[in-house]
């Protein structure tokens, strides 16, 4: 358990203090970018590193945070008092439900609250008590600032989103939403809770659903429009899930029959080129 | 001794047509890549720095849609030119001057790669390699595999009624792959074949000149040129120029024009659930760029406009302030928060100040609406209400807020359908109290724009008419001189054509663009022929033409400027009519052409000048000139006095004004006769149109033309 939580932990690490590794794409990117190298100015992403969960809180962080005139005990059982167990220090970041009373939000965030009563983690709270999401685990609650922009409110949910749902988010960041709005700071393309609702955090498997979802900004849309798969990836698809696991298929063998063809039209030029190359080296130097 | 003489001989490759959609493709091809690829690598360090070159992935993806559409045009234009190189040339698609791979191909193919190897001698080519056949095939396929799945992805709600969903991840996959393959291609072989082989470095300029040397041909193509021996063509240096730094910068500042942004993603339920009330429930300022905010500022406005029985009292009388939650629950703003529009509105006085509807929505070019309207607030028509009116400060159509000392109810956020002209009779009906036209009149389409800032639409019949009649003049012009006086009389209409299109690709990418500059302005501008004719002529021709071309090129700066600022309340002031320094400018320009034209009516009327040929020409375009400023001076006038314009804005308007003065003492129902004058301002330039390629006024087209193919090509 405690292994899980420190891989969280470092994940979360990597992601918010060193730029993201994509070693499937580096190659390819390398080629092109000898290209595009001459524009090599980049934009700062412009969001504010979040911390690593510690037992420190930073003070100068917290007072001047959204939270920062709340007392500790607002939100955290009031362990002054007699009788009251201090939470076990391990298990800070495994399940911040255990931290914490996530009830004590609903005083400020009525509305959230209830949303998120409604929702799919509140029901797996009820299923398996003990894992399921709380506010805490989305939201770090002690450096949070109210205020900030749809696209660094939409980064940050990716990566929370992602410590859970690591799927999800590789196939959100591959997909045209997550590419735009994510990667490259799109703020009409769609976050992670334009779909699947704030707080309510809904899984969309039924179409009806997933339409009426669709439909907030594609208005057009019919219900075989429901058939593109956002999240393409076999990882994690239940096996009951026939239709998914098939069209998955097709889209597989559809990616590595294009793939080979990319691959063996290039080979055979690069090298053609590049014997060529060779040769004419070759006669250059004979000349002299 | 004669192999020399013929080594220094150039002969064509390529046609004007084929360079010019290489050219095409060049442009477009990279654009489509650059813009593209960030897509494809949105992690790689350069790709948010290329997107924002782009102004975003909204002005990268518009771009990339832009360079689509012209691809699909080259590519059906390609395959007209195959159909026209069948049927009319009566070409042949196979044999030895074809793109169709053949079994010699395959056996260079194979020679080529023994001879890399060390085994034996390079194979001796034909008029395409083996790999030039691959690079146009390449692209043949590339275009239908990238265009169509590209096509898919760009209507995806329109395919995916008839194709299952998933296709669109297949469409995605197959566009990825494809464009990786062109580009690995194009930026890697296509590079190495055409630029870095050490026989043609720094690169082969056939494609662009369309000229190939006698010495290169016998190195590269020596099977076409034993062909060639037998019909040797033309001889002609070559000539190349590029300017790339200019598109550069056109295409950063179109970039960055479209970009804004919006916030959404609530169920509609969502957005209208009431909870508990707590102090800073109400009181703590929403974030609008989250779904949380917006919907937090929705709530603490319906919270008292929810209920059904809030009111306030105008004039003593109720007037119901209740916002039905269900209802702006289906208007197209209903993710917006309402304070976003009703600015300042949380604050006492409890008063919206002004409505923002430009920081969304750009504001309307002449396509959409008349610049009449620049005085017309966008609620007046926008809002479902049908009551309007003037509003006696501003003397801006507004709508009403009180009708017979009843108030009216306003709190439907529901918006006018603008699909049919209904909406637009809510003024635009007869005896109407606004001064509105009885007619909604067509917007100022292509045709205008020699005088107008319009938009580049055909929407009415006279227009399209005038427009289709005057290419077809050009058309009928052009055939005429292919039919005779361009080139050697022995020539095909096609080798004509070809002649023609040699010149033009000659003067346009030639190097003397100084040469150019200054026979555009000593020349077309100054006319410098006409004046070494006869002053008299030459102020009168300058008087009529020089305002034409001025408030034409006003009118197409003002147009491009418009369509790449949308936003910008600088242009849309530019637009207006009413601005001071644009009235004024524009009445100028009208009144020298006026005076040009009464001064050449006076020549005309000279004996002298009676019995030359083109005199009745010459009388028939004075003539329509002469209506068509005056019948414009008239609408104008008509205009200041129907949209009730205060004199201290139309005075600059120095004959506008003064008209409408005029016509106002006459007690006629002018919104009736507006449309008329409208129609008859419009017909006159319509048939000026069409009389132009008819007439001697074809010079106004050709002359220029002319000049400047002449310096261009003559001077040696």
């Amino acid at each position: 358990m405690v292994g899980k939580f420190q891989k969280k932990v470092d994940s979360l690490y990597n992601i918010l203090y060193k730029r993201p590794v994509r070693k499937r794409h580096f190659s390819q990117t390398l080629i092109v970018s000898l290209f595009f190298i001459i524009v090599g100015f980049t934009q700062a992403s412009g969001t504010e590193p979040l911390s690593k969960r510690s037992w420190f809180i930073d003070m100068g962080k917290f007072l001047s945070s959204s939270h920062g005139r709340l007392s500790c005990s607002e939100c955290h059982s009031d362990i002054e008092q007699k009788g009251v167990k201090h939470p076990d220090p391990k298990l800070l970041g495994r399940s911040s439900t255990l931290l914490y009373d996530y009830k004590k939000c609903e005083k400020c965030h009525p509305q959230e609250y209830q949303r998120y009563l409604k929702g799919a983690h509140a029901m797996a709270l009820v299923q398996r008590k003990k894992d399921a999401p709380t506010c805490g685990d989305c939201h770090v609650t002690h450096y949070v600032i109210s205020n900030q922009s749809r696209l660094e409110l939409g980064r940050w949910m990716t990566e929370m989103c992602g410590l859970c749902h690591p799927v999800a988010k590789k196939t959100y960041l591959e997909n045209y939403h997550g590419k735009t709005a994510a990667s490259l700071g799109y703020e009409a393309s769609a976050y992670c809770t334009d779909c699947h609702g704030a707080h309510t955090c809904l899984s969309l498997k039924k179409k009806e659903q997933a339409l009426e979802v669709c439909q907030r900004c594609h208005p057009n849309a019919q219900i075989r429009f429901t058939g593109f798969v956002i999240h393409a990836s076999e990882e994690g698809v239940k096996k009951e899930d026939v239709e998914k696991l098939k069209k998955l298929k097709v889209i597989r063998w559809i990616e590595i029959g294009f793939g080979i063809l990319v691959f063996v039209v290039l080979t055979f030029f690069y090298s053609h080129t590049l014997v060529w190359f060779l040769r004419k080296v070759h006669e250059w130097l004979k000349k002299d | 001794m004669e192999m020399k003489e013929n080594h220094r001989e150039v002969y064509w490759r390529f046609n004007a047509f084929h360079r010019l959609i290489h050219l095409v493709m060049m442009v477009t091809f990279i654009g489509l890549a650059l813009t593209g690829l960030p897509l494809k690598y949105p992690h790689a360090f350069w790709a948010k720095g290329l997107m924002f070159f782009w102004g975003g992935v909204k002005g990268g993806g518009i771009l990339h849609r832009w360079f689509a559409g012209i691809t699909f045009a080259y590519f059906a234009l390609h395959l007209l030119w195959i159909l026209y190189y069948l049927v009319i040339l009566k070409g042949k698609l196979l044999g030895s001057h074809s793109m169709v791979p053949a079994r010699k191909d395959f056996q260079d193919l194979y020679q080529h790669i023994r001879y890399f190897l060390g085994k034996g001698s390079p194979p001796l080519f034909g008029r395409f390699t083996y790999w030039e056949k691959f690079d146009y095939w390449a692209v043949f396929w590339g275009i239908a595999f990238i265009g169509g799945s590209g096509l898919l992805l760009w209507f995806p709600e329109f395919f995916s009624r008839f194709l299952p969903g998933f296709f669109l991840n297949i469409a995605y996959t197959i566009h990825s792959d494809e464009a990786l393959l062109a580009t690995g291609f194009i930026f890697i072989v296509h590079i190495f074949n055409a630029h870095l082989r050490a026989d043609v470095f720094p690169m082969d300029k056939s494609i662009f000149t369309g000229k190939m040397e006698a010495k290169r041909i016998i190195e590269h193509h020596p099977l076409e040129w034993e062909d060639l021996n037998q019909h040797p063509e033309k001889k002609e240096k070559r000539k190349v120029r590029r300017d790339l730094l200019i598109l550069f910068f056109v295409v950063f500042i179109c970039g960055h024009l479209p970009a804004f942004s919006f916030a959404r993603g609530l169920t509609d339920e969502e957005i209208m659930e009431a909870e508990k009330k707590l102090c800073w429930r109400c009181h703590r300022q929403p974030n609008l760029n989250s779904n949380e905010g917006i919907a937090a500022s929705i709530l603490l406005c319906m919270d008292c406009h929810g209920k059904k029985d809030l009111e306030k009292k105008v004039n003593g009388k109720p007037v119901s302030l209740y916002i039905d939650q269900k209802e702006y629950g289906k208007t197209v703003h209903r993710r917006i928060a309402c304070v976003r529009c009703h600015d300042g509105v949380a604050s006492s006085p409890h008063r919206t100040l002004q409505f923002h509807c430009a920081s969304c929505h750009g504001y309307h070019g002449e396509g959409m609406a008349h610049d009449p309207h620049r005085t017309v607030h966008c609620e007046a028509c926008h809002h479902e209400s049908k009551e309007v009116m003037r509003d006696p400060k501003t003397r801006k159509i507004v709508l009403m807020k009180v009708k017979d000392g009843v108030p009216i109810k306003m709190t439907s956020h529901r918006l006018a359908n603008f699909k049919d002209q209904k909406a637009c009779e809510k003024c635009h009906f007869a005896e109407n109290s606004l001064g509105a036209p009885i007619r909604v009149l067509p917007a100022k389409s292509l045709i205008c724009i020699e005088c107008h800032s319009a938009s580049i639409t055909l929407n009415d019949p006279i227009s399209i008419i005038a427009f289709i009649l005057f290419l077809g003049g050009i058309g009928a012009n052009l055939s005429l001189w292919l039919r005779g006086t361009i080139g050697d009389p022995s020539f095909s209409a096609h080798e004509k054509f070809s002649y023609l299109a040699e010149k033009i690709w000659q003067a346009v990418f030639s190097k003397k663009i100084l040469t150019l500059l200054k026979i555009v302005v000593i020349d077309v501008l100054f006319l410098r022929r006409v004046l070494k004719e006869s002053l008299s002529r030459w102020t009168i021709h300058t008087f009529i033409y020089l305002p034409f071309f001025l408030r034409f090129f006003i009118g197409l700066i003002l147009l491009i400027l418009s369509k790449c600022f949308p936003m910008s309340p600088e242009i849309a002031l530019l637009l207006d009519k009413n601005y001071p320094p644009i009235a004024f400018i524009y009445d100028l320009l009208g009144l020298c052409v006026i005076i040009g034209i009464g001064g050449a009516t006076m020549r005309r009327l000279h004996k002298t000048f009676r019995n030359r040929p083109s005199a009745g020409q010459d009388m028939i375009v004075l003539a329509l000139l002469g209506a068509i400023f005056i019948t414009g001076f008239i609408v104008e006038g008509l205009r200041i006095l129907l949209t009730a314009i205060p004199p201290s804005i139309a005075l600059p308007s120095f004959i506008g004004y003064p008209t409408s003065l005029f016509l106002g003492l006459f007690p006629i129902r002018w919104e009736w006769v507006y449309p008329y004058g409208w129609y008859a301002h419009a017909i006159l330039t319509g048939l000026f149109i069409i009389y132009l390629p008819f007439s001697k006024m074809f010079h106004i087209l050709v002359s220029p033309m002319v000049l400047l193919i002449h310096s261009v090509t003559d001077e040696k």
